[in-house]
């Protein structure tokens, strides 16, 4: 008796590697899967004649049942898996995709060109030590220029010819210097900040917008010398355009720095190849920002002792920059604010 | 001021070519490009030559048969021009010469007539843009010359650039004084002009009214002058350097200006009444002609010269016309002064006449060097144009200009520089250009000042001036040191937070735009903006740049249909620049007001679709039609964003020129006070009529924000909350509304009355139609409630929900659909 339900077991076994192999669906599993051990299945059939049998051979019989039961069920699954699998790789071998079609985005602004520049050199100058200040736009006469060692009726107020407000009194600032006055009429040094913003001159030619922006710096204390300025500056234009970029500081004049000094960089376009360089003009240089030594009777002006404080001043033009840096050629770009312009930077 | 290359080789001799010239004035601190090269390109077969005779070309009626000769040859040439006559001295390009422009001459046939060469103008010699007619050269040209030679071309012009501080560098000797300190060469001066002073009583009397102004008055009489062209030397000198030869005696006049940088002037000594040059002040509202042709009105601030009877000139701006020098002139006053450099410029400025004389006057001319200049003038004049000295020469001069002496400590150089230099380092170069000093005791160094540097008055002048000569490129690049306790590093200044705003919108699609900050006033007009008078420029450029914007937003819709005419789509611009107020409340310092805002503008559709969505009709609708909802949005996340905890309320707002069911204004709450307010922005879509008159066929929306908030309150009050781990429960009110009642009030009673567990209310849905009555909307909110210390019950958040609906049933009528 007990033989006899042993054989049928394994004969389960048996005749179940015959049934799987047959099978190609996944119906077709859960099918046979009822045929062995669903409730009527042969499983639950063969286990029947259980009762029959001894109370001393029935723990064995059960054992092995159950044995019989976990091998049924784990052919039955992977035989599943088989199927499955290979039903994926049918499907994919179906599926195509073409790499090139163009991603799906959402659509992403720009910063306008000068805001670039100025966040960019404001990083550099902000890492040398520098604070970011500001200053009024419309301004008086005192600030603009006398405070600036630039007297009335002094010839250098020809380069900068200057918008004023209807009763005369005011006007629009003709350079970010105005912000060196109010710095230190209301601090004492040390002073490191750079001023950035928009300046103004009534001028509107292919050159010349009436409108401009400038960045200012001033670095004052008891010690700087124009070996720093030189220093300071030619890291600044490194970071900016380069570790390669050559400078040169040219003696030049303005009324309220001395010594005075332009500083030129080498012509990234042409590196002094090219003497048609439309850039350079062949000279291999590119006239960057002015600067100097803050000349004394400025600090006079703001209440500073020229004996025990130097320092030094500059400013530059962002779309200077932006143009040099970009390879932008026609500075009224920046003001007709075409979606075909804004988008490229 | 343009120079001549050749004539500052006059007085250095240096080797150095164009460029290199160029190139050490710039590391002087002279900017100089070169313009022009004339008489370039001409070689040595275009020669000096003679028409003998003069006939009509047998074959063609507007063709000249010449006879011309440069040696014993004489060739036919044939000549299109008509200006010249047999006898004349012309320009002959012989075969085999090839010409500036590239032409070679040949022997050639011309209608069947032999031609040996061409004669030439001008334009084809490129010494002029444009020429009528051969060049006629003066009688005295000698024949056979090589055209070079004979008009001393193959000058190299050069365009250079002085600072207002270098006055003395506005002439050729000034110039070449430079260029010999910097080759380390001689610098030869003129010599001594050898022409017979005479003696006798004066021609004029001389009287300085204002001596302040009119600081030295040198003049002398001239007889038996011959007015006449000047020679071809002079006269090219004159023209390459961008001043139009007159005659003799006024190119005289100015070559010696701009040898010495000395203006000079030469009147008629006929027109001078009563014997007199008065120097005085203009009485108000008399008047002049000047040269120039121009009847001028002047006024009690002018300096000018005068006679017994009337003005004779601007002083030392322009001459008069009915005192200048004519053919018919025999006798001339020559005239060298200095003038007072604020007293110059205000009259130039005033009547818009900047003059080569204002222009040096202006940035200083050296008093000591009057009576050098009209010596070297007289000298000219008696060779050029004959004749002799009448009378003594007078020379008003009270006052002297003396050397002043300038003080320099090597501890300041130093100080200033950051190097230390050695005395021959100092010295050297300063003496080369003629500023002798001494050591004194302590080291120091005394500097005496030659009265044509009036720009060094000042130890640090010496200190640039010691700099510029040793070479900038020479003083070592050293990093200074700070310290710590010194860094004024400014943490979170505004700068940070405008570009904050400046990532989310660019995130958000936004391009930056840039406009002018000032506008014209009938665009403000057109938006309705109130702005002072004060605000509007005094010299604007045009009027649509005429005054200073109260507002951003008006020139974005001006940007908006440009890029729309441009067939720019899907517009999406933010400004974040500051506009201006004239406040007259202010302190009376400043009357004006700058404040910072932040403008929006859109246009087109809300996101050009991804061709998959066009796969899908109802994907597509959903991306079309951007509404003001889609600008809130915007606004509303970038307050949430930037001031969170700040409230927003939107209001009411009538616009003319918005949509009239479009728009809205922003409120925010002060952060710190009891429920008080800030106005902070309005939005709406334009009105149909504006674009109609603008043209633009899409709608456009425009926000724009104030941010004074924004900088002073910078999430100033994040708070953190903690996250709780207990699960929320989500439940929808589906409610009928009447249509009069905003969602935002709905809202605004569902988050009051929600009670303690409601943590989060949305709106989900809203529908309008059948089968709700008309006048009726339904509005459906999300809410989700959840508590910190336990998952709540299904009871709990009914018995809530519950309390809400009958809360809203009893302040909005509203019902549960
Ligand atoms: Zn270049």
């Amino acid at each position: 008796m007990k033989e006899d339900l042993l054989k049928s077991l394994k004969s389960l076994t048996d005749d179940l590697d015959g049934s799987v192999q047959k099978v190609q669906t996944e119906a077709g599993l859960s099918e046979l899967k009822a045929t062995y051990l669903g409730k009527k299945g042969r499983l639950t059939e063969v286990l029947k004649g259980l009762g029959k049998l001894s109370s001393e051979d029935r723990p064995a019989v059960g054992a092995k049942a159950n044995e019989i039961k976990n091998i049924i069920e784990g052919r039955l699954r992977s035989a599943l898996e088989s199927l499955q699998r290979q039903s994926i790789a049918k499907e994919l071998a179906q599926d195509t995709f073409d790499i090139s079609l163009p991603g799906r985005t959402e659509v992403v602004g720009n910063v306008h060109p000068i805001s670039q520049i100025f966040a960019e050199a404001r990083h550099i100058f902000e890492g040398l030590g520098f604070a970011t200040c500001s200053g009024p736009e419309i301004e008086d006469d005192y600030h603009n220029f006398e405070a600036l060692n630039i007297p009335a009726d002094h010839p250098a107020r020809d380069l900068q010819d200057t918008f004023y407000l209807k009763d005369g009194r005011w006007l629009l600032r003709t350079h970010t210097s105005t912000v060196q006055i109010h710095i230190m009429e209301n601090q004492g040094a040390p002073v490191r900040m750079i001023a950035p913003g928009a300046v103004y001159r009534c001028d509107s030619d292919v050159t010349h917008t009436p409108m401009f922006h400038q960045i200012e710096g001033l670095w004052v204390d008891d010690r700087t010398t124009f070996g720093d300025l030189k220093g300071v500056l030619t890291l600044f234009i490194q970071q900016m355009f380069g570790d390669g970029t050559k400078v040169r500081f040219r003696p030049s004049f303005f009324p309220f720095t001395e010594p005075s000094a332009e500083l030129d960089m080498s012509c990234h376009i042409c590196a002094w190849k090219n003497p048609s360089c439309p850039v350079c003009k062949g000279t291999g240089w590119l006239e960057i920002l002015g600067c100097g030594m803050v000349d004394p009777a400025v600090f006079q002006c703001v209440g500073y002792d020229p004996e025990k404080i130097t320092g030094f001043a500059f400013g530059m033009g962002l779309e200077r920059m932006a143009m040099i840096k970009f390879g932008i050629n026609d500075l009224r770009l920046f003001f007709e604010n075409d979606l075909r312009f804004l988008q490229q930077f | 001021m343009l120079a001549s290359f050749n004539w500052i080789k006059d007085f250095v001799d240096f080797k150095a070519d164009a460029p290199e010239l160029v190139r050490r004035l710039a590391m002087a601190g002279l900017e100089s490009e070169i313009l022009s090269q004339p008489g370039k390109g001409i070689d040595d077969h275009v020669v000096t030559a003679q028409i003998l005779k003069i006939d009509k070309h047998p074959n063609a009626d507007r063709l000249s048969l010449c006879e011309v000769q440069f040696n014993d040859e004489v060739s036919p040439v044939v000549c299109g021009a008509n200006n010249m006559k047999a006898g004349d001295k012309v320009v002959l390009a012989r075969p085999g010469a090839k010409l500036p422009g590239g032409l070679v001459i040949k022997v050639s046939k011309i209608r069947k007539v032999e031609s040996q060469g061409m004669l030439c103008s001008e334009s084809e010699l490129g010494l002029a843009d444009t020429s009528e007619g051969i060049l006629i050269l003066p009688p005295e040209t000698p024949l056979g010359l090589p055209l070079t030679q004979a008009l001393d071309l193959g000058d190299t012009i050069l365009e250079i650039e002085v600072t207002p501080n270098r006055g003395d560098c506005l002439s050729i000797q000034g110039l070449s004084r430079e260029v010999a300190a910097n080759f380390h060469l001689p610098f030869k001066s003129n010599e001594t002009p050898t022409f017979h002073e005479a003696t006798g009583k004066s021609q004029v009397e001389v009287n300085v009214r204002s001596q302040e102004r009119c600081g030295r008055y040198a003049c002398r009489v001239l007889s038996g002058i011959k007015v006449g062209p000047s020679p071809q030397h002079v006269v090219r000198r004159l023209e390459s350097c961008g001043i139009r030869a007159i005659n003799n005696i006024v190119d005289a006049t100015n070559y010696i200006m701009l040898e010495t940088g000395q203006p000079l002037h030469a009147f008629d000594l006929k027109e001078i009444r009563r014997g007199q040059i008065n120097i005085r002040t203009a009485e108000s509202g008399e008047k002049m002609k000047t040269l120039d042709g121009i009847d001028r009105e002047l006024n009690c601030e002018d300096l000018v010269i005068a006679d017994g009877e009337r003005i004779l000139a601007l002083a030392g701006v322009m001459g008069g016309e009915d005192s200048g020098v004519s053919e018919a002139t025999t006798e001339i006053l020559l005239e060298s002064a200095w003038f007072q450099a604020g007293s110059v410029r205000k009259t130039a400025r005033r009547l818009g006449l900047q003059t080569e004389s204002s222009y040096r006057f202006e940035r200083g001319v050296d008093p000591s060097g009057c009576v050098a200049a009209i010596n070297r003038l007289t000298e000219v004049i008696l060779e050029v144009a004959g004749g002799k000295v009448l009378g003594s020469t007078i020379d008003h001069y009270p006052d002297p200009v003396r050397p002043i002496e300038v003080t320099l400590r090597p501890s300041r150089i130093q100080r200033i520089l950051g190097i230390a230099l050695e005395a021959p380092e100092i010295m050297t170069p300063l003496q080369a250009l003629g500023i002798s000093g001494e050591a004194g005791k302590g080291g120091d160094y005394h500097f005496q000042i030659p009265t044509y540097r009036s720009d060094l008055n000042r130890e640090i002048d010496l200190i640039e001036e010691v700099a510029r000569l040793y070479g900038y490129d020479r003083i070592p690049a050293t990093y200074p040191s700070i310290h710590l306790s010194e860094l004024l590093q400014a943490k979170g200044n505004s700068f940070d937070q405008l570009d904050h705003i400046r990532t989310l919108l660019t995130g958000w699609g936004f391009h930056e735009v840039l406009h002018y900050s000032f506008t014209s006033h009938e665009l403000l007009k057109k938006f309705s903006q109130e702005f002072s008078e004060e605000q509007s420029l005094l010299n604007p450029i045009s009027e649509d740049q005429s005054v200073m914007r109260p507002a951003l937003f008006p020139q974005m819709v001006q940007t908006l249909q440009s890029n729309v005419f441009k067939g720019n789509k899907d517009l999406r611009f933010f400004e974040l620049r500051p506009v201006y107020r004239f406040d007259r409340e202010g302190d009376g310092k400043r009357p004006f007001q700058e404040s910072w805002h932040l403008c929006l503008g859109m246009s087109g559709a809300r996101r050009s679709p991804h061709f998959l969505e066009k796969e899908s009709a109802t994907a597509l609708k959903e991306f079309k039609g951007l509404t003001l909802l889609d600008l809130k949005g915007y606004l509303e996340a970038l307050f949430h964003r930037c001031l969170p905890g700040i409230k927003i309320a939107e209001g009411p707002l009538n616009l003319p020129y918005f949509h009239p069911n479009r728009q809205m204004s922003l409120t925010l709450q002060t952060p710190g006070t009891q429920g008080e307010t800030v106005a902070g922005g309005f939005m709406g879509r334009l009105h149909p009529a504006v674009l109609a008159e603008m043209d633009v066929p899409v709608p456009i929306l425009i926000g724009e924000i104030y941010l004074d908030l924004f900088l002073t309150e910078w999430k100033n009050s994040i708070q953190f909350e903690e996250i709780s781990p207990f699960p929320t429960i989500w439940r929808d009110i589906n409610l009928i509304v009447d249509e009069k009642t905003p969602s935002g009030e709905v809202l605004r009673v569902i988050r009051a009355q929600g009670g303690l567990w409601l943590r989060r209310a949305e709106l989900f849905d809203l529908y309008r139609g059948k089968p709700l009555e008309a006048g009726k909307k339904a509005l459906t909110y999300r809410l989700e409630y959840g508590a910190k210390d336990r998952t709540l019950t299904d009871e709990e958040v009914n018995g809530s929900r519950e309390k809400l609906l009958e809360q809203l049933k009893h302040t909005l009528g509203a019902t549960l659909r």
